[in-house]
């Protein structure tokens, strides 16, 4: 392999032949392994003088998603509509802020937050409060789970696959194999690549069935080692919006059962699904009553809308105190060494406004009048799409939830969106609902129709060639 | 029920930083002292928030948007010409590379899993050690071993003389392969406060270009150790006019107290500006995959106080009333000891440096005065100037003076 890859760099110094091979093999070898296994030197190191250590050093392979944002910044039209990053507007075009986050913000300005006591042992009553909030108050209980704070979504996720790479032992003695969702949101695959760990996708959405393909799904999973990792999310499936039913949840929750899968879950969207925190996660409720030891990673930065102050935290599930200790501790070793601990102020928010009732309630309501407003634009894209003359059927996007819209448009498609009309996507086809103001949305409708127009012109003139 | 999956996973090594910081907090004592953290801590025993920190954060808050992989672009510029000199020569040739951190775990983090993936200098697959001092900072050896390199030491400390040990810290470096990973304290060497003299920075400066060994430079005190935020760049500045490439790990924690909010930035001062995009864009890749983007707050406070002239005097200003107090505070407990007639030689108090201070005292003198005084140290013997204050002094000088008389048959360090 590492032959190919020599053999390949001698040929091709910098084309883009080399990028794509490169991009291929990244999505196979355990991203860690790729270049600690190189014989060469990267660098150019003369014998006397000054050495040139990163000399060869080869650009990473940006992400197609990334290119997207990249080249949103760059480009210099009067009228590009940023729909593919998740921030979420208001009506007028800036940063959406909940009035709750804003009182809570309020309360904090007064007192310093440098002048709290600087601990190294994390804020308990945070977790507390944020884990309260995903498992429900019932069912939390401190002595079984252990929690620690991370650096927002990815931080857990990362926290996480790099616990189960260091502690978990699959079935047959090896490192366990990681099952994703064959369409997910593409940093899960980094994530977990970079832990040094394998993947393998399972199907769960095809493109013209409504809602999960369960059969697919479930085959999938069956075929899997025994003892295996899987990765779902509870709701508000990124990028495909199509969630599970709670009767889906249940044959999930009989087959995780029968094959002995350590399941990991992707909380990212509570409140911002349904508009209500319970139906929310009502999945990971289910799987905790069904005796699962999940491990749940979440999100709250785009539960409240504060994006940019990566707020999240990591739990694992286990059967008793003590276990609890030893977990706890490898989850504190693991986040220490990556960042001692975890920023204070997106979490003295959260914890504000969490841990007073008023306050707490008005978030809820304005979630779920959030939720409202986005269906509305959902439904008004919907209603006009239909209103146009398109040969597609679009009931389909009244059947997904959540923040985006998964358009199932075409790599080609998407491209003439954005050159063409400025309008920009996820390169998967990902639309930002939260972004999408009423005002464009007519403007957004008529450009996708446009798009599939000259893509069904385009084929039937190569039809008549 | 079926078995756990966890059952098998025994504890994690303790944490010595942790376990001190879990026991003072279970201690019910009113009068306890805790000099275990690296916080600083004002003449009432207080955090401290600085003036100009409190500033910034009463202006109007900006918005929550995600802010770009590698960072806010002002803060990284400022916090690369604050170590480096805005006239740094690397800075003036664009050859500079700075992404925000997490504080300085973060900037060490990501430049070891960097060096792990990229750093292969010899044509040979075993790789390059990674060199910190002995003693270092208890979090160096994990951060390093979790990106998968391995960690070996040089000699740094000499006990008998509480001071550097220049020829064994040479020599080391002479003698362990060549292209190295070396990681140099840039100034207020924590835990033992005990800084190489001019001639040894050239010295090392010197061996360093011999042997070809990588630096990477970790920057958590600028300004705090001597009050003057140039004087304590001075070992980054002479390495980097020397031209070799090397990494700079930089903590705003302390020097800005900014504890809480995870600010650092790590650089990458490289040769040619040609492998500037290709080393930042692998940076993004791995952050990318560790936290998607760094926390907005506490960098914009720093960005706003490192770019604007006015909050930067004032900031300055202030950085030389803490070092000051905390020179204060070691030139009162060396006084205190010496009245107290201790046996011991205890000038290593005031010629150390920084917030730390490696007293000398061994692990059962530590553990006395936990248990008889409720004052808190790490049990290698170092204490935090920063949290002493006027009243606490004569009450650990009178710990330090107990112990010292309890447990003097049995002295590990010489330098006592």
């Amino acid at each position: 392999m590492m032959k190919l890859l020599e053999t390949c760099r001698n040929i091709y110094p910098y084309s883009s032949i080399r990028r794509s091979f490169y991009s291929s093999i990244y999505s196979r070898m355990p991203y860690r392994d790729l270049f600690s296994e190189r014989k060469e030197p990267f660098g150019k190191m003369p014998k006397e003088g000054i050495q040139e250590v990163w000399k060869n050093l080869p650009p990473a392979t940006l992400e197609s998603y990334l290119n997207t944002s990249w080249s949103y910044q760059k480009s210099e039209e009067n009228n590009k509509l940023d729909l593919a990053s998740d921030v979420i507007l208001d009506e007028a075009g800036n940063p959406f802020v909940f009035k709750s986050v804003r009182k809570a913000q309020e309360k904090i300005l007064p007192q310093s937050i440098f002048s709290t006591e600087y601990s190294v042992l994390g804020d308990q009553e945070f977790l507390d409060c944020a884990l309260k909030l995903a498992y429900g108050s019932e069912i939390y209980q401190n002595e079984h789970i252990a929690a620690v704070e991370t650096v927002g979504g990815t931080g857990a996720l990362r926290t996480a696959f790099e616990f189960i790479s260091r502690c978990f032992i699959s079935l047959d003695g090896q490192k366990p194999r990681v099952y994703v969702p064959s369409v997910t949101w593409p940093n899960h695959k980094d994530i977990i690549r970079s832990c040094g760990l394998k993947m393998r996708d399972y199907r769960s959405y095809r493109k013209n069935v409504q809602g999960i393909d369960l059969k697919s799904c479930l085959s999938d999973l069956f075929r899997a080692t025994k003892g295996s990792v899987v990765l779902l999310q509870t709701s508000g499936q990124n990028p495909t919006g199509t969630d599970f039913l709670p009767e889906q949840w249940q044959e999930i929750s009989q087959i995780l059962k029968d094959r002995k899968y350590l399941c990991v879950l992707d909380m990212a969207y509570q409140g911002l699904v349904s508009g209500d925190v319970d139906t929310d996660a009502l999945a990971l409720r289910q799987l905790i009553a069904d005796g699962h030891q999940v491990i749940v990673c979440q999100s709250l930065s785009n539960s409240f809308a504060l994006q940019g102050n990566v707020i999240g935290t990591l739990s694992v599930v286990t059967s008793n105190k003590q276990e609890k200790e030893n977990v706890w501790s490898h989850l504190r070793s693991l986040t220490h060494s990556m960042h001692s601990n975890v920023p204070n102020y997106g979490r003295l928010i959260v914890k504000t406004v969490l841990l007073n009732e008023e306050l707490k309630n008005e978030w809820i309501e304005e979630a779920q009048r959030l939720v409202e407003s986005i269906q509305d634009t959902r439904q008004a894209l919907h209603d006009k799409l239909v209103s146009l003359d398109t040969p597609i059927d679009w009931s389909f996007l009244l059947q997904q939830k959540g923040l985006f819209l998964f358009t199932g448009l075409e790599t080609e498609q998407i491209e003439t969106l954005r050159k063409e009309y400025g309008v920009y996507l996820q390169p998967d086809g990902r639309l930002n609902l939260g972004a999408l103001r009423m005002s464009q949305v007519e403007r957004v409708a008529t450009s996708i129709q446009k798009v599939i127009h000259m893509e069904s012109q385009t084929e039937e003139k190569t039809k008549e060639e | 029920m079926a078995a756990s999956y966890w059952s098998h996973v025994p504890a994690a090594p303790p944490d010595s930083i942790l376990g001190i910081a879990s026991l003072y907090r279970k201690d019910p004592e009113k009068n306890k002292l805790n000099l275990s953290v690296g916080a600083y801590r004002d003449d009432h025993g207080n955090p401290t928030v600085l003036r100009v920190v409190r500033k910034v954060e009463q202006e109007p808050a900006s918005d929550h948007e995600y802010i770009p992989m590698a960072g806010i672009p002002s803060f990284c510029q400022a916090a690369a010409e604050l170590i480096l000199g805005g006239k740094a020569k690397s800075i003036i040739e664009k050859r500079v590379v700075t992404v925000q951190s997490l504080s300085g775990t973060g900037a060490l983090r990501v430049g070891a899993e960097f060096l792990y993936q990229f750093y292969h200098p010899t044509a040979t697959t075993e790789k390059p050690h990674v060199y910190i001092p002995r003693p270092s900072w208890g979090n160096h050896r994990k951060v390093f071993q979790s990106a998968g390199l391995k960690v070996a030491e040089y000699r740094y400390f000499d006990s008998s003389t509480c001071d550097v040990d220049g020829k064994g810290l040479i020599e080391d470096l002479k003698n362990i392969p060549c292209h190295s990973i070396i990681v140099l304290h840039a100034c207020a060497h924590n835990p033992t406060g005990a800084d190489p003299s001019e001639e040894l920075w050239k010295q090392i400066l010197q061996v360093v270009i011999q042997k070809h060994h990588l630096v990477f430079f970790d920057s958590a005190y600028q300004g705090f150790a001597s009050g003057d935020l140039e004087k304590d760049a001075f070992a980054v500045r002479m390495f980097e006019q020397s031209g070799i490439e090397m990494l700079v790990a930089q903590s705003f924690a302390k020097n800005m107290g900014l504890y809480g909010e995870r600010v650092g930035a790590l650089s990458f001062v490289c040769k040619d500006s040609s492998v500037v995009s290709c080393v930042q864009s692998q940076l993004e890749t791995i952050i990318r995959s560790m936290y998607s983007s760094p926390p907005a707050n506490g960098a914009r406070i720093a960005s706003r106080i490192l770019n604007d002239p006015v909050l930067l005097g004032e900031w300055k200003q202030e950085l030389l009333e803490m070092s000051g107090r905390i020179q204060e505070m070691r030139k009162m407990l060396y006084e205190e000891l010496v009245s107290r007639k201790t046996p011991g030689n205890w000038s290593h108090i005031t010629k150390q440096i920084g917030m730390f201070s490696f007293t000398g005292l061994n692990v059962e003198q530590v553990r006395y005065l936990r248990e008889k005084y409720h004052i808190y140290m790490t049990e290698d013997g170092r204490a935090s100037m920063a949290g002493l204050s006027r009243e606490t002094v004569s009450m650990f000088a009178d710990g330090i003076h107990d112990a010292v008389v309890q447990f003097s048959l049995r002295t590990a360090s010489s330098c006592l």
